[in-house]
């Protein structure tokens, strides 16, 4: 007799995120007569705040070297790939809840889903994006080509963060309100609608402190003129949210059985 | 164990020993010990299991049974006994923190459905469905389309296949998702409450070939269920559970029956 271990079968694991990607792209495709314009028409709403912010004086966003309306369409799309991913990750168990109390699956199958579903999410708009800055004259440096992996921790990062919220907050809701507002306010503490050389007292020393700041200026600096925003602290900090992600992925996958199980979900 | 385990000598498929689960009965008692052990394993440490806290209670409470080559068990008792948590637990959806579940070395695959007809996408089509639920049982691509002529033929719902499931009848849909189950071959099956709503004559379909697949090939197929005589035909042993207790467990399956409705 063996103590049993269930182990999901190796040759089925690349079906089973084929078909969960299917699944959650398809589900919004679907579900709406738009379908993916929706990721096309959304950031324009969000752009049009921005710019009226700053058209009325409320914001202040430092120089940059680009239009601002190409800096925060830029910038809020970088964004859109931290907290879609975050928010994807810490719904783990209200998107999947039911079919894991059902079914065995491996977890870490679905968390790589969430994490290509966001990418993908994101590159359609992103490559848009790339097509405006082109028709407006903006050039892009050549390192474009290895933005995707500049921008990789950013969206670990997300992931780490929405994955240890989604387990404490299957089990309280409270996590969830805490840390969606926590991170809706970090999108004001973080330059993504101003540049990190801005300088207003307290929100510098936010800025200098805050991972966000170059996980975020490093690939937008990257596209924009080929350089990592202070590159031996942006390394650290991809370094640090690359381990923090691996830890946390594993300590998920531990707890997803005993969350599970307090029926929380 | 009891008398009939200890005369019969067949391959001991599934062996479990002393086995405990418990819950907590109070929500806020829940979301504090739920939050107090994630912390404690956290920190590499592992909560205390062998006694209750306030509030909790055992809904299994050491389990122990074996289940044998051939055995096709109905799992018994009422509301609230423990069936689908004990059942959750064999499936490896639960962990199992205290006593042992064993498998004979020979078990290479175990299915378990939990409300059949869950995991239906209610936009994808009968096909897309297909699938999805190959997928979550572990099925490749290439074993889920070699079932595919044997899911359709068996499920009779031909016509309907490219229609989205959210506009099939709930007997439709229960007939596909149990023709996805049996297409799969696995030595031991565990079914928690799998056949309502599908009718009669597809139920003696599937009972017919559960017979011939679990019963006739020396697997084990286990049934969490109300509906007896249903099952009486094709059941060789029954299984009670009382408030997390195995209260009775007897190869007379019809006297079983008798005795569970009496008590």
């Amino acid at each position: 007799m063996d103590n049993y271990t269930y182990t999901f079968p190796k040759q089925s694991k690349k079906f089973l995120l084929q078909e969960l990607i299917k699944l959650r792209l398809l589900a919004d495709l679907k579900r709406s007569f738009l379908g993916w314009l929706w990721l096309l028409i959304l950031p324009v709403f969000a752009i049009l705040t921005w710019i009226f912010m700053k058209g009325a004086g409320i914001l202040e966003p430092g120089k940059m070297e680009i239009p601002y309306t190409a800096f925060v369409l830029l910038s809020t799309t970088i964004w859109a790939l931290f907290f879609d991913t975050y928010k994807n990750c810490s719904q783990i168990f209200i998107t999947y809840g039911k079919t894991l109390l059902v079914n065995k699956l491996p977890i870490n199958i679905i968390i790589f889903n969430e994490l290509i579903v966001g990418a993908v999410k994101f590159f359609i708009p992103f490559i848009f994006i790339i097509i405006y800055f082109l028709y407006i004259g903006i050039s892009l440096h050549p390192f474009v080509f290895i933005f995707p992996i500049v921008l990789l921790p950013l969206q670990l990062f997300g992931a780490a963060v929405g994955l240890l919220t989604g387990l404490f907050s299957a089990l309280a809701k409270d996590f969830t309100f805490l840390m969606d507002n926590f991170i809706k306010l970090f999108l004001l503490l973080s330059p993504v609608v101003y540049t990190p050389e801005v300088s207003t007292g307290l929100l510098t020393k936010v800025i200098k402190y805050n991972p966000l700041t170059y996980l975020i200026s490093s690939p937008r600096n990257l596209l924009l003129n080929g350089e990592l925003y202070q590159p031996m602290i942006s390394l650290i900090c991809a370094l640090c949210v690359t381990i923090l992600f691996m830890l946390l992925t594993r300590f998920f996958v531990i707890n997803t059985a005993r969350i599970l199980e307090r029926e929380g979900v | 164990m009891s008398t009939d385990e200890a005369t019969l000598e067949p391959t001991v498929l599934l062996k479990v020993t002393g086995l405990y689960k418990k819950f907590c009965k109070d929500l806020t008692y829940n979301m504090y010990y739920g939050i107090k052990d994630l912390i404690t394993y956290f920190f590499g440490l592992k909560p205390g299991y062998s006694s209750l806290r306030k509030k909790e209670f055992w809904a299994l409470n050491d389990i122990n049974f074996n289940i044998y080559e051939g055995d096709i068990v109905i799992l018994a008792g009422v509301n609230g006994s423990g069936k689908t948590t004990l059942t959750r637990m064999l499936a490896g959806i639960y962990e199992t923190e205290r006593g042992t579940i064993e498998y004979h070395k020979k078990i290479k695959k175990i299915i378990s459905v939990f409300a059949i007809k869950s995991g239906f996408n209610s936009i994808l089509t009968g096909r897309e469905n297909i699938y999805l639920k190959a997928a979550y049982y572990g099925m490749s691509r290439k074993e889920t389309e070699a079932n595919m002529n044997f899911i359709i033929s068996f499920s009779e719902i031909a016509p309907y296949l490219d229609t989205p499931i959210g506009k099939y009848s709930s007997g439709m849909k229960t007939r596909l998702a149990m023709a996805i189950v049996l297409s799969i071959k696995s030595d031991i099956l565990f079914i928690d409450e799998g056949f309502s709503f599908s009718d009669s004559k597809f139920k003696a379909k599937c009972y017919a070939f559960l017979k011939e697949e679990y019963y006739n090939k020396g697997k084990a197929l286990i049934i969490a269920t109300h509906r007896f005589e249903e099952i009486n035909d094709i059941a060789n042993r029954m299984i009670v559970l009382e408030n997390g207790n195995i209260i009775n467990t007897t190869r007379d399956v019809t006297q079983g029956i008798r005795d569970y409705l009496a008590n």
